[in-house]
């Protein structure tokens, strides 16, 4: 505000003497144009006259350069306001004569006229005073005037601020309220921070002010931190301090087996037993290895594979009809792609698509049998298992053993 | 209705352009009416020896020699005694009028008594003739050859003569002779100057082929065949003081000396002529 202030006196200042500058320039101008004008007409006719009889010229220019400069000696001034600011008016005859004779010079206020084959020449100077007091009162008042018309103006609103004023006027706000509103959006927000806002305002039915405030108190977020805070809060119920560490969190995957939870980011995933186990193998499986796990082919169904499982899951509470299923029939591909398809929806369904995606089981074709295997997307080292897990685990059968 | 930041900078630039233009008008000053001249006059002060009567008016055919008579008559106490300034004009001869000289308006002035009575027929009511100055023969000048007065010489020759038609040497005399002879110029060849000056000025260039004057151009004597007589021992006039100055003796006297100056002027006329004081002593 201070700032604003000093701005502001030093503008009119600086103004005021422009002005003022200009004032004198024009003013002298003025003089000239108009001794030229007024003179053009009556000292021709008068000097002409004065020639008649002026057999002796060089007496009569001494004595009519005498006589013009007693004339010009003390010169009125009238202009449009009561305060002129020249004063003390006057000129000087620098030229009279014949063209030629007079000198080379050009003076300000130079009158010339054909008289018996010459040219006559009269050049004047004039020179006033500067009112000073007058000057001043008229720059700064000039100057005041300009600048209590700029300041009247209405102040403008930045490309952001108006951006966000003409879509809060458009959803049914008063103009005044909208200006209120977007007023702290007018500088300093960063892209990110706009970027955020919108979201919010797509995503929530809050009052503006709400989510602007949210929105400009948060460091800049890039794409995937908006998009998990924005589900930090709608997942928590608007609990700002949670999203925000979501947001500011790395990709991570924690199982915790005791309490039967898969954890993304903090976040709970609702799981059965026997998909989350399912899930927790594939996260191991990713840990051990490179995590690729081809599915058994359809008639040919994992013995081994099923018996490994089929213990872990006894191990950590799987359902006992899941268990046994695999100690009888083995790992089928039915069975893995069912689980999957379960995890899936399940991270879909908390997630979404986008922000679900690096948690996902994904698939490729082998390429020397063309059958198609899975593992988990997230790179191992964003994956917490129970240590005890790779402790239990049976030494890890390699990739050959079951490219049967 | 916001403004955008753009149209915000054209308002405020509109707003500093019309206080620029504000302030160019404003300061328009117009100066008040100049008075300038008339130049045909010079006027000096006597001092603080105060003088009752006003200015004393002096009106010469031409400024030859007019500063300096007022400069010496301003310096005179006796002038001083009785005037504040001294105002000395060589108007064109034409503005002299009939009212100026029955009001007395010029207390000293140079003319021709033809000219005061046909302005005035009882001018010598009002003024005194006191000098007679020197009388002057008119010639044709001409340029290369020998004048005559024949239709045939004066043919296709470019005349050169003055305006002022109360000129007596420089048109009245040398139109009046060409009309006795029966010599009519056309138009064309008739050359008319605003002053003598100019006048002397295309015959010394030779924008003229003749020109009628005394037998001085300038400083030069135009040689006996080069010009050719159109009268002689005509009167350039006499000094005329108004009589109640006159009347008073001493001053006419005092005037008389400081009228001397004037020789220089009289010699370019006649060399032998000697102004006359009347019966001032010497």
């Amino acid at each position: 505000m201070n700032r604003r202030i000093f701005l502001s006196v030093l503008g009119w200042l600086v103004l005021a003497l422009v002005l003022a500058g200009l004032l004198v320039v024009s003013a002298r101008q003025g003089l000239e144009h108009s001794l030229f004008e007024r003179l053009s007409n009556s000292l021709p006719a008068a000097m002409d006259e004065a020639l008649v009889n002026g057999d002796d010229r060089p007496g009569l220019m001494t004595v009519m350069r005498h006589q013009l400069a007693a004339d010009l000696d003390g010169l009125r001034i009238e202009g449009w306001l009561p305060w002129p600011v020249l004063r003390e008016c006057s000129a000087t005859v620098d030229a009279l004569g014949p063209l030629g004779e007079a000198g080379a010079v050009t003076s300000p206020v130079d009158i010339r006229w054909p008289h018996e084959g010459q040219v006559f020449h009269v050049g004047l100077t004039p020179t006033c005073e500067v009112a000073m007091w007058s000057l001043a009162g008229q720059g700064l008042a000039l100057a005041g005037l300009a600048l209590a018309l700029i300041l009247l103006l209405p102040r403008p609103l930045g490309d952001r601020q108006r951006h966000w004023y003409d879509r809060l006027v458009e959803g049914g706000e008063s103009h005044r309220q909208a200006r209120r509103l977007t007023a702290p959006l007018a500088e300093g927000v960063s892209r990110e921070q706009g970027q955020l806002l919108a979201e919010l305002c797509q995503h929530f039915d809050r009052p503006f002010a709400e989510l602007r405030d949210l929105a400009l108190v948060q460091p800049p977020l890039d794409a995937r931190q908006r998009a998990w805070f924005i589900r930090g809060l709608h997942l928590f119920d608007f609990d700002v301090a949670r999203a925000r560490d979501i947001a500011h969190g790395d990709e991570r995957l924690a199982f915790d087996l005791e309490e039967g939870r898969a954890r993304v980011r903090g976040i709970p995933l609702t799981l059965a037993p026997t998909p989350l186990l399912h899930y927790a193998w594939y996260a191991r499986k990713r840990q051990e290895g490179d995590g690729w796990f081809a599915n058994p082919p359809s008639n040919r169904p994992d013995k081994r594979e099923g018996q490994a499982l089929a213990e872990f899951m006894a191990e950590y509470g799987g359902h006992a009809k899941a268990v046994n299923d695999l100690r009888e029939h083995g790992l089928r591909s039915k069975t893995l792609d069912q689980n999957r398809n379960r995890i899936k929806e399940e991270l879909i369904r908390v997630l979404g698509d986008v922000l679900a995606e690096p948690y996902l089981v994904v698939s490729e074709r082998e390429r020397t049998s063309a059958r198609l295997r899975y593992r988990l997307a997230l790179p191992a080292d964003h994956i917490d298992l129970p240590p005890d897990l790779l402790a239990h685990a049976p030494s890890a059968p390699t990739e050959r053993s079951h490219s049967v | 209705m916001p403004l955008s930041v753009t149209a915000y900078r054209v308002l405020v630039a509109l707003v500093l352009l019309l206080s620029v233009l504000t302030a160019i008008v404003l300061g328009r000053v117009y100066g008040a009416p100049v008075a300038v001249g008339p130049f045909d006059h010079y006027r000096c002060s006597t001092g603080d020896r105060s003088g009752g009567e006003g200015v004393f008016r002096v009106l010469s055919t031409t400024n030859y020699l007019a500063q300096t008579f007022a400069d010496h008559l301003c310096a005179s106490n006796r002038i001083a005694a009785r005037f504040e300034a001294v105002d000395i004009s060589w108007q064109p001869r034409e503005q002299l009028t009939t009212r100026q000289l029955a009001r007395q308006h010029f207390h000293l002035l140079w003319n021709r008594q033809r000219v005061l009575k046909g302005l005035l027929s009882n001018y010598d009511r009002f003024y005194d003739s006191v000098q007679k100055t020197p009388d002057y023969s008119v010639y044709w000048l001409s340029n290369g050859d020998t004048p005559r007065l024949t239709a045939g010489y004066f043919a296709g020759k470019r005349v050169g003569l003055i305006q002022d038609s109360q000129s007596q040497s420089s048109f009245q005399q040398p139109m009046g002779q060409l009309q006795a002879a029966g010599i009519t110029l056309s138009d064309r060849q008739l050359h008319f100057f605003a002053d003598r000056r100019a006048l002397y000025q295309a015959f010394a260039e030779g924008r003229i082929d003749l020109m009628s004057g005394i037998k001085w151009v300038g400083e030069q004597e135009v040689p006996p065949e080069r010009r050719l007589a159109i009268a002689e021992n005509l009167p350039t006039g006499r000094w005329f003081l108004s009589r109640s100055l006159a009347a008073d003796v001493e001053f006419r006297c005092a005037l008389l000396v400081q009228m001397d100056v004037f020789k220089g002027l009289y010699a370019h006329i006649d060399p032998t002529f000697e102004p006359a004081h009347g019966e001032c002593p010497p």
